[in-house]
């Protein structure tokens, strides 16, 4: 009973509920509840990495994959309160209910990635949406985010309501939500049965109401408004530690109860990864907004780790799984330096509220120069192995005209990251650019990181197919 | 096993019949003669001073919404009260970290002011 | 031996590096940089070529660095040691070195004279890069590299429209050989999967008849090779019909001239030929081709010689006349004679330039012979020096030009190739009649400088330019006579060569010593034609005895040179313009820059604008899409099962 009170999410909930009461005490020293909450992120990654519970429980699973990956979310929401701490209190916006309704969502990624039956994952995907609900409209003053909020709000209710008709297909066609129960009753169902095309269904509308919270083209609408909406530090948490999540929960759906409708659904994930790739490729072309920018070139980085998921096969699982840690990386540091810069006395907007950064913060100049560079896919940068594995992975299994396709796709992209580098780097404009800090060491390491895992990639190579493999070890 | 719910469709099918036809027949065979003293709101016997849809302090929605969050306790409470004989002290302590978790969600509302009207 | 041979090599190329960064430096530093860095790489010839000889070593083959190993074939620098390769790098080093140092004065009013020496180290370090290539990728980046510097060098007054034209010709005209040496490259490859020379040496014994078979012809892949890599070098070495780059690269500055033709890039071609000998000994088809055109070379281009007026143009035609020597004599498989002709050559021509430039520069410039006369008495050292070269070129007995070419005319006609040993022969006389001509204008009759000149007899030149001349005279009239017995021994070039029991059984058999070929020498027709050469040119240029009028349309066909003239300067450009023209205005700006590019790029960027207003930003917009887009999926699903 009492080895409960070790797994993180725990820790987190018991102690976010403590800092929540503390907090209203000591309403001025707002650092130490940050410091609180921190360390209160470190205790958990600790125990994520070195406790696993021995016991089974029959709707939640822990294991050496679940582990390690709420492992890396912590460490990323580590990283990402870093950011988020210096940003919010330079704009004179710095709450602590911020950090505690992050914490509250980053618990429901953990429930989600560790959800092993249908209503867990619900439970974790309500608890995560509704942080990210008041997260959205956090900055009160601004329009665009009570907008966003409204939005998000409004179509992500939708998707929960699609979600839960898939569930309670599911159930009423196999009569369980356990993933492994659900397994067996589909391996015994006639191919040709109605039951079949109800699980189907179900399967479906599951899908779609993922892909909504994925952000996957045809259900990434919502995508560029709430990224443009949100502060940038709420942009840093919904590119990073929600996808993640749910890329976990597709694997596990997928490879778990699914596994033998994997003739179906490999062609229904193929298409939603070329859409994304495609949408996001070209309606980035023209946006001059940044955030909306990056919000489309998530969609089709998003697009990427379906489109691997969607072979099948191994290479492509690893393609996948190793394109997500990039991506969340990357993701990371990009938006992580859009925080630390403000532009004519406000967050960073629109693209030409760069200009001209090279001249005064070439610092910041050259992690962005090197970040693009990564997500448009250059040697020797990491992106570019991300890209390649995919690529690679699609043409192993011989979907040639698909690969050319994400390489025109690819260039087509290259060309909005580049424009960026050439508004920092050749255009003059008078902008009143500052930042709060000359440097910072975390996102130096982040930024280099993109350099140096990108020069020796095979320790990448190495964690993602370690990854894979204790992926395997469960889902048998 | 579809064909049980069989009589739900039907009961579907009549439904949006019934509601097609009383509507449509309104519609048909109701005249219409609108003008303006018609489509302006009743204002007992004066013109109206200003728009119907006025806007309501946020704080009734505040209120509301805790409300519904205080009275929702209550629809857990009672369910569990009745089969507490059964659940023992495993429901009791999950029960306890409800309530242990609303009382932090009270005290914050309270220390926020959020209880206050003004 | 190894480390001294990279030394060696790179030394230039280190001195390249260095001039290129105190470009905008003094003079002084150039001169000194350039200087010493050609002279460490001729003293270290001579010494690893000593050490090679007296420590009687074997052939090597190194592959020093490793640039790039695919499965095909792997990128590498490497070097080949042997008596060939450091024989060829002490001539190049020795004769570049000289006209380094002729250049100090030449060139000393010159405004771009530091960029002079940065092109020369270069040319200098590209020629050593092929002579000591051990695989064909990197004698193909050496031979691009000299192409390169060449076509600097032509080109070096760059406000000269002439030169301009010139180098652009030979820069052409040279691409034309380097598709050859290309395409027999990719032969090579495709047949051989490796690019080591000495690889291919060891396959080529098994697999020499190898078949080809592209569109359905049929052909010897070796003959195919050797054909190709010897379009290459005809290109090179202004082989009919790529010739006619070599007279216009007359316009580049004397010294460059020299160079050229002496030591670093017209012999390359000869140079490639001789160190592949073991290759083209097993093509006779390709070897009897080489032949014949070398021998038309040799006599034909000779003639053009005979009505040009331009002294350096008349230098560089009898260029082209004795390579056509050269490359005969690798026809016939008489490799080591043929190195012997490109020693001997290298060093009478280059002291020949170097005259010619020591001329020009005392007549201001002036480079038609029939406006220069009379220098005898005021540049005595010049006189004697072009005497000399003179005496080297038309093979008067007992100079060097006389044992290395009359051993390939003899060589030749002694393996009964009459054609071409006739046509050899007839060129003697006109060798020794442009010779005689240009001998006899500018050194005799009345001077052509005003009178106050005229009788300064002290400042003849520079000190500079007249060093290199005195210094040159001696191999270029007695190293025959010291290297002419090892050489046709086979001790020279040791295994370097191939079929060189041929050259040692003519040796044997009709040459026995140099000293009795020589003798011997008297007695042939080719003493009498040369003789009856000189005679009639002493009375026709010297005397002015008697007139003769050439027919004018021989003359006229002559002046042309058949044809090429025209080819070259109206119809090739015509046509190339022509061509250029449509891929550069309709291919490359109106298909591709336009068409395919702009218009790609327009079109998503429009499309991209178009279907950016499907976010509306209305919830019921988004609403309705999520649910079409869930709609379609089933849809998917249902077509897709």
């Amino acid at each position: 009973m009492f080895d409960l009170f070790y797994i993180p999410e725990i820790i987190l909930s018991i102690g976010i509920l403590l800092v929540i009461v503390i907090d209203l005490y000591i309403e001025k020293q707002k650092y130490f509840s940050y410091l609180l909450i921190q360390f209160l992120i470190i205790l958990a990654s600790f125990y994520a990495l070195t406790e696993v519970p021995t016991h089974a429980y029959s709707s939640y699973e822990f294991s050496k994959f679940t582990s390690l990956i709420k492992f890396l979310l912590l460490v990323g929401a580590l990283i990402i309160f870093h950011y988020t701490y210096r940003h919010l209190n330079y704009l004179n916006n710095l709450k602590i209910e911020y950090f505690t309704i992050s914490v509250l969502g980053l618990i429901g990624t953990m429930i989600m990635i560790s959800a092993y039956s249908l209503l867990m994952l619900y439970l974790g995907i309500e608890l995560l949406s509704l942080a990210l609900y008041a997260l959205i409209g956090f900055n009160k003053a601004s329009k665009l985010s009570s907008e966003a909020a409204i939005k998000y709000y409004i179509l992500g209710a939708m998707s929960s309501g699609i979600l839960l008709f898939g569930i309670s297909l599911i159930y009423g066609f196999t009569g369980s939500i356990d993933y492994f129960e659900i397994a067996e009753q589909i391996s015994s169902v006639n191919n040709n049965s109605v039951q079949f095309l109800g699980i189907i269904f179900g399967m479906i509308f599951i899908t779609a109401s993922l892909c909504f919270k994925f952000g996957a083209a045809p259900f990434h609408i919502w995508v560029p408004d709430i990224y443009q909406g949100s502060l940038v530090s709420t942009t840093i948490l919904l590119s990073t530690l929600p996808k993640v999540a749910v890329f976990v929960v597709f694997l596990k759906l997928y490879f778990i109860p699914f596994i033998t409708l994997a003739f179906i659904w490999s062609d229904i994930l193929i298409f939603i990864g070329i859409a994304s790739i495609v949408i996001g490729s070209i309606f980035a072309l023209t946006q001059e907004n940044m955030k909306r920018l990056l919000a489309y070139s998530a969609i089709s980085n998003i697009g990427f780790i379906i489109l691997a998921m969607g072979l099948v096969t191994d290479d492509g699982l690893n393609a996948s799984l190793y394109y997500t840690i990039v991506y969340s990386f990357t993701a990371l540091a990009s938006f992580g330096i859009i925080t630390h810069i403000t532009s004519n006395s406000h967050g960073i907007e629109d693209i030409s509220d760069l200009a001209g950064l090279s001249k005064t913060h070439p610092y910041f100049a050259i992690l962005i120069l090197i970040t693009m560079l990564s997500s448009a896919g250059i040697p020797p940068l990491i992106g570019f192995h991300a890209k390649l594995m995919v690529i690679q992975a699609l043409i192993n299994n011989s979907y040639i005209i698909l690969s050319v396709l994400v390489v025109l796709m690819t260039v087509i992209s290259a060309y909005y990251y580049l424009r960026i580098i050439k508004t920092i780097y050749f255009e003059n404009r008078e902008n009143l650019i500052s930042t709060y800090t000359r440097n910072n060491i975390l996102l130096s390491i982040n930024v280099i990181l993109l350099l140096g895992l990108g020069v020796f990639p095979f320790i990448m190579f190495d964690i993602t197919s370690y990854l894979a493999s204790i992926l395997v070890d469960i889902s048998i | 096993m579809l064909y049980e719910y069989l009589p739900i469709l039907i009961f579907l099918a009549l439904a949006l019949l019934f509601a097609t036809v009383m509507l449509s027949a309104g519609f048909i065979f109701g005249g219409s003669n609108p003008d303006d003293e018609k489509n302006s709101p009743y204002e007992c016997g004066f013109e109206p001073f200003e728009d119907s849809r006025m806007k309501f302090d946020v704080r009734f929605y505040l209120v509301a919404i805790l409300f519904i969050i205080f009275d929702l306790e209550i629809a857990f409470l009672f369910p569990w009260a009745v089969v507490l004989d059964h659940i023992g002290l495993e429901g009791y302590l999950a029960m306890a970290i409800f309530i242990f978790i609303l009382l932090i969600g009270f005290i914050y509302e309270w220390k926020k002011g959020a209880l206050e009207w003004d | 031996m190894t480390a001294l041979t990279i030394i060696l090599l790179i030394s230039p190329l280190i001195g390249t590096l260095l001039l290129l960064t105190c470009q905008n430096r003094s003079k002084k530093y150039s001169i000194l940089i350039s200087n010493i860095s050609i002279l460490i790489s001729f003293l270290l010839s001579l010494f690893i070529l000593y050490l090679y000889y007296s420590s009687n070593s074997v052939p090597q083959s190194i592959n020093v660095l490793t640039f790039a190993d695919i499965k095909l074939f792997s990128l590498y620098f490497g070097l080949y040691i042997d008596s060939l390769s450091l024989v060829m790098s002490s001539v190049v080093t020795s004769v570049s070195l000289l006209v380094h140092y002729y250049s100090i004065s030449y060139m000393k009013h010159d405004r771009s004279f530091n960029r002079f020496f940065i092109y020369t180290n270069f040319f200098t370090f590209s020629m050593l890069l092929i002579v000591f290539s051990n695989n064909f990728l990197q004698l193909f980046i050496g031979w691009e590299l000299v192409g390169l510097s060449s076509y600097l060098l032509i080109g070096f007054w760059i406000k000269k429209e002439s030169a301009i034209s010139a180098n652009y010709k030979a820069f052409l005209v040279n691409r034309v050989g380097d598709v050859g040496l290309l395409l027999g490259l990719c032969l090579i490859l495709l047949s051989y999967s490796t690019t080591d020379y000495n690889q291919i040496f060891e396959i080529k014994n098994s697999i020499d008849m190898d078949r080809m078979d592209i569109f359905g012809y049929s052909f010897s892949a070796l003959s195919a090779i050797c054909m190709l890599l010897f379009i290459g070098a005809m290109a090179k070495s202004a082989q009919v019909p790529l010739q006619f780059w070599l007279p216009d690269s007359m316009e580049g500055p004397t010294p460059i001239s020299a160079l050229i033709h002496a030591a670093t890039m017209v012999t390359a071609g000869i140079y490639m030929v001789a160190r592949l000998s073991p290759l083209y000994e097993l093509t006779d088809g390709v070897l009897i081709f080489i032949l014949y055109i070398g021998s038309i070379t040799a006599f034909f281009l000779g003639l053009v010689a005979l009505v040009q007026n331009d002294i350096k143009r008349i230098i560089a035609y009898s260029t082209i006349s004795q390579l056509g020597y050269m490359t005969a004599a690798l026809g016939a498989s008489l490799y080591s004679l043929a190195m012997f002709h490109l020693i001997t050559h290298a060093f009478f021509k280059a002291l020949l330039f170097l005259c010619a430039g020591s001329i020009i520069i005392k007549c201001h410039h002036e480079q038609d012979i029939r406006k220069i006369a009379g220098l005898r008495k005021v540049m005595p050292i010049t006189y004697l020096a072009f005497l000399y070269a003179s005496l080297s070129l038309i093979g008067f007995p007992l100079t060097s030009g006389f044992y290395s070419k009359e051993s390939i005319i003899d060589a030749v006609g002694y393996f009964g190739h009459t054609i071409p040993y006739l046509m050899l022969l007839l060129s003697i006389f006109t060798t020794t009649l442009y010779t005689s001509k240009i001998f006899f204008k500018v050194f005799f009759g009345k001077c052509s400088l005003p009178k106050s000149e005229e009788n300064n007899f002290k400042i003849e030149n520079d000190r500079q330019m007249l060093l290199p001349l005195f210094v040159l005279t001696a191999p270029a009239v007695f190293l025959g006579l010291f290297i002419y017995d090892p050489l046709m021994m086979g001790l020279l070039f040791q295994d370097s060569l191939a079929a060189n029991e041929l050259t040692i059984s003519f040796y044997n058999n009709y040459v026995i010593n140099s000293l009795n070929f020589f003798l011997h020498s008297f007695m042939t027709i080719n003493f009498l034609i040369l003789f009856a050469g000189l005679i009639f040119s002493y009375f026709y240029f010297y005397k002015r005895s008697f007139d003769i009028s050439i027919p004018r349309f021989i003359r006229a066909v002559i002046e042309k040179e058949y044809g090429f003239d025209s080819l070259s300067r109206y119809f090739i450009p015509r046509i190339q313009n022509n061509i250029s023209r449509f891929l550069w205005k309709d291919i490359d700006i109106s298909t591709i820059d336009n068409g395919l590019i702009n218009n790609t790029s327009n079109i998503i960027n429009s499309l991209s604008n178009k279907v950016k207003k499907l976010q509306t930003g209305y919830i019921y917009h988004y609403s309705l899409i999520i649910i079409s887009a869930l709609i379609l999926l089933l849809i998917i699903m249902r077509i897709a099962h």
